[in-house]
């Protein structure tokens, strides 16, 4: 119980700052940051998951089933990042139907990190490693959560 | 204190110390993008993912 307690509290904290931003910046840039916040938190689960690796805490089979998630995950975050710097070249207003597309991609990121902080949690077998990991996921997570309010906001 | 309880605490503790340092690594990436344009912020998040990416695919 306590463990989901901290954890709400992790993403917490991640949404606060994210919506601290947009108060502060304008819809475009926070945009942007909260990609780019998402594209770090990425950088570092494969960093994580890669030293898992070399120090034998994750076998073959493991990372055979982390792989296709992170590669999912990364791949649909560059067709994201595309979509917004398309769509901010027009005077930085999202028009709809990217808005919706970017949207669904964004809804399919959430649904793998589920799975990815799953499926990691479980097979991760060294305790600092394992939490860094949930951390790291979980503030992707928030990221994606900013998105979301952002994209959502951007509509009004 | 009960050996689980000490246990928990140090789980609660190492979280704790996670939580702050990836606080540390998003105020930092806050930090480099200030007095960027967006278009620069997203180029940055490209290099970044694509550098995840090429992680992935070498695993």
């Amino acid at each position: 119980m306590r463990q989901y307690i901290n954890k709400g509290l992790i993403l917490s904290l991640i949404i606060s700052l994210g919506i601290f931003n947009q108060a502060c910046d304008n819809k475009a840039k926070s945009l942007a940051r909260a990609e780019d916040d998402f594209a770090q938190g990425l950088l570092s689960t494969t960093k994580i998951v890669a030293e898992a690796k070399q120090s034998n805490l994750l076998s073959q089979e493991d990372i055979d089933l982390l792989k296709p998630i992170l590669r999912e995950v990364a791949e649909t975050h560059l067709q994201i990042i595309k979509l917004t710097k398309e769509s901010l070249q027009f005077d930085k207003e999202l028009p709809e139907d990217k808005r919706a597309l970017i949207l669904s991609l964004v809804s399919f990121i959430s649904d793998r990190l589920t799975e990815l902080n799953n499926e990691g949690v479980l097979r991760i077998k060294n305790v600092e490693k394992r939490l860094l990991f949930n951390t790291i996921v979980l503030s992707m997570q928030g990221s994606v959560v900013i998105v979301i309010q952002i994209l959502e906001l951007r509509k009004s | 204190m009960t050996p689980e309880q000490i246990e928990r605490l140090l789980k609660l503790i190492a979280l704790g110390t996670s939580a702050f340092m990836e606080a540390q690594i998003i105020i930092n990436n806050h930090k480099m993008q200030a007095g960027k344009t967006e278009e620069q912020v997203l180029d940055e998040a490209q290099k970044k993912t694509e550098e995840a990416l090429e992680i992935i695919n070498n695993l």
